[in-house]
């Protein structure tokens, strides 16, 4: 039926809102699919291979950086190295096929010469217009063909002449290369090799290992003259076709080698390779990722050149080099040399640096001990000297102020002489002379005599140097004179001298009797002073006597004692004194003495008033 | 020292006893001249704490007919009863106790016209010039002359 021209029926309404909404899906569909992107890496290697496992990481570090939109990263070994022919060819590209049938991949990243070539026939097969980025393909495999349209990629710079360069730097005189590896022909990453061979045999003599079985190989390598260098490349199947991943087929190789080995795979530099010209895994990671971001993020794969990664380096193995004892100024430069190895110091600065002081401080310490023996043995020898010396001029010093009672008590005998003389001879004058008295006299005269003597005996010994080797001394002889010497002074003092000596055994005992005169001459003057200012009746009290081994001479005295602050042990120390203008020394002498002759002195306060010194010395024992 | 004095004291009592025993006429504290009734006892008093020294000079006054008596201290001397005997004195200096120099001052005290004769083994000049100028006959160093001595001995008995 005819409805009039502006009419528009609802059928028609209905189908173009249909259409719009179809439209509108598929816009909401593309969208979709557009914010995600899909990155599939085709590596050429079986799985095992670090580098493009590395390659990878570095790949899609700088993917989730650089792009706009979130990329799922795929990967893909083809391991075309050990698996070749049609059949498998065809059977891995159903696989994957199959495998991202419903995937979208934006991208295809082809690492390897082979695995480009790989790509760009299933691309052909499939008639997919995707990208292709390609890695890890030296410059010399891809020649001079030209690639088709969408693909974009990057080359590296891998030859022979660069191992040789290495070799020669590592190898003073270089004249022999031995090439390992599989059959240059069938290595996709080294096949260039062949081309340059020629060249390489005008400068330096090639022995070629490469395809032989591995025993032959380590065979050969470990008989190698001194100027050969090993040249490394892959072994992924040796002649007897054993199948290794290529870097336990250098471990092998290096630790059969008698020279070293030259890489340029930069994860064999940990398995003994001495270095080389490596390819850098990160630099070419990077700089695929790089690329593929672009495109990625819109660009077209033939606005993109071609270029060279500058991924390869000379990188060396420190602990080689110092293996093989290289000079680092002959590699080439800008050579990066890892796992150097710190000294000690450099490892654990802040250890060895404690170690070291511990050390040095000890050393010093012991040398500084050195000395201060040497030192003390010195101060001792000078001290005994010293003390001698002071000895003797304290036997001066009392010496000194004994003079008078000296004097006085050689001049009274000498007046009882003359007196006695006289009267000797006047009584011979007489009528009759009185011989009895006159013998009297003469009697007298000879007994003074005598003490007068024994006064300058006592003083001469006092003043004789003895060094000689201790004899046996009577305490009560020694006291006996240093009485004789202090007799004066004790009446001059109204002193009263109360004297009980041992009269069996005598006491004698070994020793210097200067010396112990001294010893008793010190302690009487003392005890003489102590009671200068006393109240109390004053008495000198002088016993010896006998205890356990031991003969004691104890010197009493009723005098002030010694001042409250200070202790009875205090008193023998040097220069303590409670005299005015004292020096002190008189009882550090004292006990020097005492302890020359292996005895013990003490002080103690009497109960009623004064000082009680002890003295006790070992008997002589007989001999 | 104490003792001393008190010696001094009693001897001032026991010599003015004498003394009126005697018929002098004395006032307390005052020396004044004796007019001798008896004639001088000749006894000599040698004081000395030196037994050997007491001993000898003993033996030389018998040897030379004087009659002498020892004492061992000063103080012995003052005590003994034959103090008014006595007509001359012989002292050391230095003696525990009461010493020479102070038995010259305690006979001034009391008034007791002794000569003293001073024989010492301890010369010291002050020592000396002090007993001369309180009146020593003499003053003798250890070991005197005897002679020396003898002289001394005869101008303190005609005084």
């Amino acid at each position: 039926m005819n409805r009039g021209h502006g009419y528009i029926g609802p059928a028609r309404v209905l189908s173009v809102l249909f259409v719009a909404l179809i439209f509108a899906l598929s816009v909401v569909d593309r969208s979709d699919a557009q914010s995600r992107a899909g990155v599939l890496i085709l590596d050429q290697g079986g799985p095992g291979l670090i580098a493009y496992a590395e390659i990878a990481t570095y790949l899609r570090s700088v993917l989730n950086a650089e792009t706009d939109r979130p990329v799922d990263v795929y990967s893909e070994s083809l391991d075309l190295s050990r698996f070749d022919g049609s059949a498998y060819r065809k059977a891995q590209e159903d696989f994957l096929r199959s495998k991202y049938a419903d995937t979208k991949i934006d991208v295809i990243v082809a690492l390897g010469i082979r695995a480009l070539d790989y790509a760009i026939s299933y691309r052909e097969h499939y008639s997919v217009s995707v990208p292709i980025v390609f890695a890890v393909v030296p410059k010399e495999a891809l020649g001079s063909r030209k690639l088709p349209s969408n693909v974009t990629g990057q080359t590296l710079d891998v030859t022979l002449a660069n191992a040789v360069v290495v070799a020669r730097s590592v190898v003073s005189n270089l004249k022999v290369i031995a090439l390992v590896g599989d059959p240059l022909s069938r290595q996709t990453f080294r096949f260039h090799f062949l081309q340059e061979i020629d060249a390489i045999r005008s400068r330096v003599e090639v022995m070629d290992f490469t395809g032989l079985a591995m025993g032959e190989v380590k065979r050969r390598v470990s008989n190698l003259p001194a100027d050969a260098c090993v040249v490394y490349t892959a072994i992924n199947v040796d002649g007897e076709g054993r199948t290794f991943l290529p870097r336990d087929a250098l471990e092998e190789v290096v630790n059969a080698a008698n020279r070293p080995v030259v890489t340029d795979i930069e994860s064999h530099l940990t398995r003994g390779a001495i270095g080389g010209f490596v390819v850098l895994t990160s630099v070419v990671g990077r700089h695929v990722g790089h690329l593929t971001s672009r495109i990625l993020n819109g660009e077209s794969a033939d606005a993109i050149a071609v270029a060279d990664a500058g991924a390869t380096k000379p990188v060396f193995n420190w602990r080689e080099l110092r293996r093989w004892d290289v000079d680092e100024s002959r590699l080439p430069e800008g050579s990066e040399i890892r796992f150097r190895q710190l000294p000690i110091w450099k490892q654990y600065p802040y250890r060895v640096a404690g170690i070291v002081i511990a050390v040095l401080v000890q050393a010093a310490l012991i040398v500084g001990l050195v000395f201060e023996e040497r030192r003390r043995r010195r101060a001792e020898t000078e001290n005994q000297i010293l003390l001698a010396e002071v000895l003797h001029l304290n036997r001066f010093a009392t010496a000194g102020e004994l003079t008078a009672s000296i004097a006085h008590e050689v001049r009274q005998p000498l007046a009882a002489i003359v007196a006695s003389g006289s009267a000797g001879l006047t009584w011979l004058q007489g009528k009759t002379p009185n011989i009895e008295e006159v013998r009297l006299a003469l009697t007298d005269i000879v007994a003074s005599s005598h003490r007068a003597n024994d006064v300058i005996q006592a003083m001469l010994t006092m003043f004789r140097k003895q060094k000689g080797p201790h004899a046996k001394v009577n305490l009560n002889i020694v006291l006996d004179q240093v009485l004789v010497l202090c007799s004066q002074k004790l009446q001059a003092t109204s002193i009263s001298l109360r004297k009980q000596l041992l009269a069996y055994p005598d006491p004698i005992v070994l020793g210097n009797s200067v010396q112990l005169q001294q010893l008793f001459l010190n302690l009487v003057m003392n005890a003489i002073e102590a009671m200068n200012h006393a109240d109390v009746a004053r008495v000198l009290s002088v016993r010896t006597g006998f205890i356990d081994n031991d003969f004691f001479v104890e010197i009493r005295d009723s005098g002030s004692g010694i001042p409250m602050s200070l202790q009875t042990d205090d008193i023998f120390k040097p220069f303590v004194t409670s005299k005015e203008g004292g020096v002190g020394l008189g009882l550090a002498i004292c006990k020097s003495i005492v302890e020359t002759h292996r005895g013990r002195i003490t002080a103690r306060k009497d109960a009623v008033s004064g000082m009680v010194f002890l003295v006790t010395i070992p008997r002589a024992t007989q001999t | 020292m104490g003792q001393a004095l008190l010696f001094c004291y009693a001897l001032q009592a026991v010599w003015l006893n004498g003394s009126r025993k005697r018929g002098f006429r004395s006032s307390p504290m005052q020396s004044h001249t004796l007019k001798a009734v008896e004639p001088k006892p000749q006894k000599i008093a040698v004081i000395d704490d030196d037994a050997a020294v007491r001993k000898a000079t003993h033996r030389l006054l018998r040897s030379l007919g004087y009659a002498a008596e020892t004492f061992e201290r000063a103080e012995d001397f003052l005590a003994s009863e034959n103090v008014e005997n006595t007509s001359c004195v012989i002292s050391d200096i230095r003696m525990p106790g009461m010493d020479g120099l102070a038995l010259q001052s305690c006979l001034r005290k009391a008034g007791v016209r002794l000569p003293v004769i001073f024989v010492t083994a301890f010369p010291d000049e002050g020592v000396r010039r002090s007993a001369l100028a309180a009146g020593a006959f003499g003053f003798l160093n250890k070991p005197f002359l005897p002679e020396s001595l003898i002289d001394c001995i005869q101008r303190a008995l005609r005084a």
